[in-house]
């Protein structure tokens, strides 16, 4: 291997040389097409010895170009074979493109990203979901993380947060509910809410809204939704107006 | 010599073989392999890096050459339906 004396990313190295064999397999059928042939030869498997150093920058392999004198390189070996529709299906990661991934999660240094996608953590609702179950220390030891940085960072992706409040009409023309929308509202049990520190009955609830059934004069003030102790959003909320002139949507935060 | 990207030097082994698809001999190849050295070398490019990859020119290697890697190869005939 010679050319850059830069070091380049493993999984970079690996896709660069797996869109070279793609390219090799799209030009084959294509020239099999154009001279109309039923057959053609496709790469089945592939195998490549190349002498680099490998260098772990930051928890990130990279393989650098052996020089002339680099004796003593190691022999990176890289063997590929092909894949049918099948096999990627029966592998494929089921994810959610909606999905947050935790690469895209700022308030993780991108050194712990890269730690928690090695423990095979890809998205945040993995993540979330493995600290329900396992708690912040078994996270930590997993990805060789500092707790008290991994707690910090989880305190921050489950903190519920409230972006609209809303009324709605409940089974009878004249019930009027509350329907909160944010993030993170509900956690293993359904969240504890007030309005002005009076308890408001929950209706429905899930992590993205919470549906609530106040008395008459809880249609404004400041609501509180707790998910758990120490997890918990305040907003202020006024939608009496909006009931006594027309039923409909309000404000919130 | 100009390393080319690994993807136009299998395309041209790999096309080489496609005259053998195209007779109806009784007897006919329908697997190869191949051991080739190759010069290596990742280029940046703006779409990314591209894994060249080629036979070396000379056959021999000086001091100031880095070594050669090694593409080991599989080839096998296939319906172009399969692929598509």
């Amino acid at each position: 291997m010679n050319g850059s004396d830069v070091a380049v990313p493993i999984e970079d190295f690996v896709q660069a040389l797996q869109a070279q064999l793609d390219r090799a397999q799209r030009a084959m059928h294509m020239k099999a097409r154009n001279l109309d042939l039923p057959l053609t030869f496709a790469v089945k498997d592939i195998s490549i010895d190349l002498r680099t150093q490998v260098e772990v920058v930051k928890n990130q392999i990279r393989v650098r170009p052996a020089g002339p004198s680099d004796h003593d390189a190691s022999v990176l070996h890289l063997t590929l074979t092909t894949v049918t529709r099948p096999m990627i299906e029966e592998n494929a990661f089921a994810m959610d493109a909606t999905e947050e991934r935790i690469d895209e999660v700022k308030d993780i240094p991108e050194e712990d990203r890269r730690k928690l996608e090695w423990a095979g953590l890809q998205t945040v609702r993995q993540l979330k979901q493995l600290h329900d179950q396992e708690g912040a220390a078994t996270i930590g030891r997993m990805a060789d993380l500092p707790v008290d940085r991994l707690r910090k960072a989880l305190q921050k992706m489950v903190q519920p947060m409230v972006s609209r409040v809303e009324t709605e009409d409940g089974e009878s023309p004249a019930q009027k509910l509350l329907r909160i929308r944010g993030q993170n509202l509900m956690r293993q049990q359904v969240p504890k809410v007030e309005i002005e520190g009076e308890p408001v009955s929950v209706l429905q609830a899930n992590e993205r809204e919470v549906l609530l059934a106040p008395k008459a004069h809880q249609f404004g003030g400041v609501l509180t939704i707790e998910t758990e102790p120490n997890y918990a959003t305040q907003t202020a909320f006024d939608l009496r107006p909006a009931l006594v002139s027309a039923p409909g949507k309000g404000g919130g935060e | 010599m100009r390393t080319r990207p690994l993807g136009d030097m299998l395309t041209e082994v790999v096309g080489s073989l496609l005259d053998l698809s195209a007779v109806q001999n009784m007897v006919r190849a329908t697997s190869l392999e191949l051991t080739l050295p190759i010069d290596v070398k990742v280029n940046h490019s703006r779409g990314g890096l591209v894994f060249c990859a080629d036979v070396p020119a000379w056959r021999w290697r000086t001091e100031w050459d880095p070594p050669f890697g090694r593409l080991r190869l599989k080839l096998e005939e296939t319906g172009r339906e399969i692929e598509e």
